[in-house]
């Protein structure tokens, strides 16, 4: 189910949320997933014979059960730490997934998923470097994580990001800025990569 | 700009850097095309950095589009495809951040290269607009091309078909032996010429247009001819009235071209270092910064050229483009007349020593003085370990194509290497004959470790269940397996005494194993890093080991934690090897420094050179000290991509007991995957990305 589409609606549903509208905080939750099946998907294009692979649905409702169970555990207060925690989860399950999911094709004795040494000059292309990417956003410096959380994984805008954070836009683009510069040099410093 | 301590940045450059960024963004928002020279005028010291930074930025600009939901290319060419009317496309020959160059047969069958570059709708619409400018260009030494598509937001451009670049030429001369320092000199200036006319031509246009990028691989050959190749051209012309440091190679890159204010005499620039670096020889020292830094400062470094060459080369190099030669041509003419001259100098040399012989009969002590006044001939000096004859070694099929070729060498001077799939094959030099290993053919394995005194040879698995296996090199069989690890075995080392065996892995582990009872001693395990390198100290009772996020350890075998030698940053340590009979420890890093660290936590690391090339694997011989350094890209200040790929990838020989190399050889145009001795010294191997294994005479 498509719930939101833009970050127009992104800004309705935080209004909401701050104003402790009822149900807010399930649509909130709709929207990372799917923002979740929306990453999942770029997950599942690195793979081009995926259609191969008969558990990948499943495999991703797993790691739904689990990003919902997170939140309701946890009953964070604040929009902020909702945020955090949903974002935070959704990396970990795009992290598990990309590994699970090559570590099972290969189980099942189809082609290796590497066929080149990552490269950051585009988007990841097979599962192995997504595993990867994720993991290079854990290592960002705490703000710059947060920051670049909010606007890759849970899809808002800067503006957005700003007012969930609290500070200004500029601090909010310097800091996106800075965690693509992190990123660049922390996957150059993949290679040599190996399965 | 808070990074961790990681950044190379010095801290009261950062807020001017962000301002930079700022200003940059800011052009790009308003429909722009901001020069980065022009930005850092007032601050010409920040440039390289700030061009380093927008490279990086350029790296993750997928993120960008991902965010803002632009839609990325939906169909990628695939062979068989009509992407443009009439044109069949055949084989993929490259791709990089680009686009793709794909064999393609037209009309009538004849085969032509079609490159296909995703712009977006937005950028392809401006790249039609300039590329209009080409239609008139027409010249016997620049590549033609024919015709130019718009097809779903790619732009397809047609050029006739090359056989190849001048650096395939280059290669394909190491390989085949036919390096004759002088024939391949003549040769090269032969193709240079061709190059040089191309370049001429577009410089004296009546709207003089600069290449931009000149540098071997975009120097092709057609019907044996060479001509200048069409892809800096293009990106030149697209911006042709706003100069800009983009798009170059860092190499190559005159000073003026790093300052965003290239010339017609910059290419010059770039044509003169294309010979050098042909012939060996790097002008200029240092790694991206360094590098750009030396290009707009420092005086070439032209040792091993003759005089003639050097005096020419210096012209091409002047730091003030109006001091280089009028045109390309005028410089290889030069450079032609130059190695005339040189060729009559060993005649004259004849001479020289045949008066020296009729001297001889004066008595020896007058001859030696005599001889001693002789000066070195600079051009040839002698170099004493070098790595000669590249013998590239025909693989059996199984190994063919494997990026990852693990090689160890055993007592019998046989080769044991691994592909990418694991198997493992036994070369025997004498015979150049390969033989697969009797068992476990469907194991993964992915690194190779002899044990000192070669009875042994260790290797570790990249798969579940992730063991470590002990092979006999004398019945090349398995004996035993070393288990308990979670991850790929990526690092192996053996005590010296052969009773103690270290891992490190993929899994966050280091492991050290009692070889007597097979069991394991020692590990440190849970890490969410991964582990790189390892190798015992002297006396056994500690190792030193390298993790992914840069930081350096030593851990004494039972204790639960490690002393950090290096702290965490963004360079990566591939190679680790302790200098026989000290604890003195050679590191080589990402950003191509080798360091010495000695385990007197007093004394501070010492970089003892830096090779401005990333370092990818290290072989020591324990015997002579001398380290074979292989190398990997380098980090470019700006383009599409970060990591500029050199198009050659050096082996050196550094001699660890001076600090100094001894050797430096351009041969593999890959990155370098794995390096080692023969047991007898007399002969290197070499591995690279392209699944190329060489077999080298050390003389």
């Amino acid at each position: 189910m498509k719930v939101f589409e833009s970050s127009t609606n992104v800004r309705d549903l935080l209004g909401k949320v701050t104003q402790q509208e009822a149900g807010a905080t399930d649509l909130l939750f709709q929207h990372c997933m799917e923002r979740m099946r929306i990453l999942a998907h770029r997950l599942f294009q690195s793979r081009k014979d995926l259609h191969l692979f008969e558990e990948s649905d499943d495999l991703l409702q797993k790691t739904l059960v689990r990003l919902h169970r997170a939140i309701h555990i946890l009953k964070p207060s604040t929009t902020r730490a909702f945020m955090t925690i949903a974002l935070q989860n959704m990396r970990w399950a795009l992290k598990d997934l990309s590994r699970d999911m090559h570590n099972h094709l290969d189980k099942l004795g189809h082609s290796s998923a590497i066929a080149k040494a990552p490269s950051v000059d585009e988007e990841p292309s097979t599962l192995l470097e997504w595993a990867h990417f994720h993991d290079a956003i854990e290592k960002l410096p705490q703000e710059e994580r947060e920051t670049f959380d909010l606007i890759y994984y849970g899809g808002l805008g800067q503006e957005e990001a700003a007012e969930i954070l609290r500070v200004s836009t500029r601090t909010i683009k310097r800091r996106w800025r800075l965690a693509r510069i992190l990123l660049a040099r922390a996957l150059d410093n993949e290679w040599p990569s190996m399965e | 700009m808070n990074q961790d301590g990681n950044s190379p940045i010095s801290p009261g450059s950062l807020d001017r850097l962000e301002e930079l960024l700022d200003a940059w963004e800011e052009s790009v928002a308003q429909g722009q095309q901001p020069d980065a020279g022009s930005l850092c005028k007032d601050c010409p010291e920040l440039l390289p950095e700030f061009l380093q930074l927008l490279a990086q930025l350029r790296k993750t600009a997928w993120l960008e589009k991902q965010v803002a939901n632009e839609p990325l290319p939906q169909n990628s060419p695939n062979a068989g495809d009509v992407i443009v009317p009439g044109y069949v496309l055949e084989s993929l020959l490259g791709s990089g951040g680009f686009g793709q160059v794909w064999k393609a047969t037209g009309p009538g069958g004849v085969q032509v290269a079609l490159k296909c570059l995703w712009l977006g709708e937005q950028r392809t619409r401006l790249e039609w607009k300039a590329l209009s400018q080409l239609k008139a260009l027409r010249h016997p030494h620049l590549l033609g091309l024919f015709g130019y598509w718009i097809s779903q937001g790619w732009l397809v451009i047609g050029s006739e078909l090359a056989s190849g670049s001048l650096a395939d030429k280059y290669i394909a001369v190491q390989d085949n032996q036919l390096n004759n320092h002088s024939t391949w000199k003549s040769e090269l200036l032969a193709h240079l010429k061709d190059a040089a006319e191309g370049l001429d031509y577009l410089h004296h246009l009546e709207k003089p247009l600069i290449h931009g990028d000149v540098k071997p691989a975009n120097l092709l050959f057609v019907g044996g001819r060479c001509k200048v190749g069409d892809f800096g051209l293009i990106r030149r012309l697209a911006h042709a009235d706003i100069p800009q440091a983009e798009g170059l190679t860092l190499s190559y890159a005159a000073p003026e071209s790093l300052l965003g204010n290239a010339v017609p005499a910059s290419d010059q620039f770039s044509l003169a270092m294309t010979y050098c670096h042909l012939l060996g020889v790097e002008p200029f020292h240092g790694e991206n910064i360094e590098l750009a830094q030396a290009h707009m400062h420092s005086e070439p470094d032209l040792a091993g050229l003759n005089t003639q060459e050097a005096m020419v080369l210096r012209r091409a190099f002047d730091k003030q483009p109006e001091k280089r030669y009028p045109t390309c041509s005028a410089m290889v003419s030069d450079l032609i007349k130059a190695q005339v001259a040189t060729k009559t100098k060993p005649m004259r040399s004849r001479r020289v020593y045949q008066v020296l012989l009729g001297l001889a009969l004066l008595g020896p002590s007058l001859v030696w003085a005599l001889l001693s006044t002789i000066p070195a001939n600079k051009s040839e000096p002698q170099i004493a370990y070098s790595l000669t004859n590249p013998q590239t070694i025909a693989l059996p099929t199984p190994l063919e194509g494997s990026k990852l070729i693990a090689l160890e060498s055993l007592p019998s001077n046989q080769l044991m290497a691994l592909g990418s799939s694991g198997r493992a094959f036994f070369y025997e030099p004498s015979q150049q004959t390969w033989q697969e290993a009797e068992v476990g053919t469907d194991v993964n394995r992915c690194y190779l470790r002899l044990a000192p005194e070669g009875n042994r040879v260790f290797a570790g698995q990249g798969k579940t269940p992730f063991d470590v296996e002990e092979w006999d090199t004398s019945t090349k069989k398995v004996t035993r397996t070393f288990s308990g690890n979670t991850g790929l075995v990526r690092c192996i080392d053996i005590s010296k005494d052969g009773s103690k065996l270290a891992t490190g892995s993929y899994g966050g582990e280091i492991r050290v194993y009692d070889l007597i009872s097979g069991q394991c001693i020692w590990s440190l395990t849970g890490n969410s890093f991964q582990f790189q390198t390892i190798r015992f100290t002297q006396n056994a009772e500690a190792v030193v080991y390298s993790a992914e996020d840069g930081r350096v350890f030593f851990s004494r075998i039972g204790n639960k934690h490690g002393t950090m030698l290096i702290p965490k940053s963004p360079i990566q340590y591939w190679g680790l090897e302790r200098i026989p009979s000290t604890d003195r420890f050679v590191l080589g890093g990402t950003d191509g420094k080798l360091l010495v660290l000695e385990l007197d936590m007093k004394k501070e690391k010492e970089v003892w050179l830096n090779l401005g090339q990333s370092i990818t694997t290290m072989a020591l011989h324990p015997a002579t000290g001398l380290l074979l350094v292989g190398t990997g890209d380098i980090l470019r200040s700006e383009g599409q991509s970060s990591w500029e790929q050199p198009g050659f990838y050096p082996v050196y020989v550094f001699d660890t007991k001076s600090g100094k190399v001894v050797n430096k050889t351009v041969h593999h145009t890959a990155k370098i995957r794995s390096l080692v001795w023969s047991q007898d010294g007399k002969k290197a191997y070499s591995s690279d990305e392209n699944g190329k294994v060489v077999e080298w005479e050390v003389r």
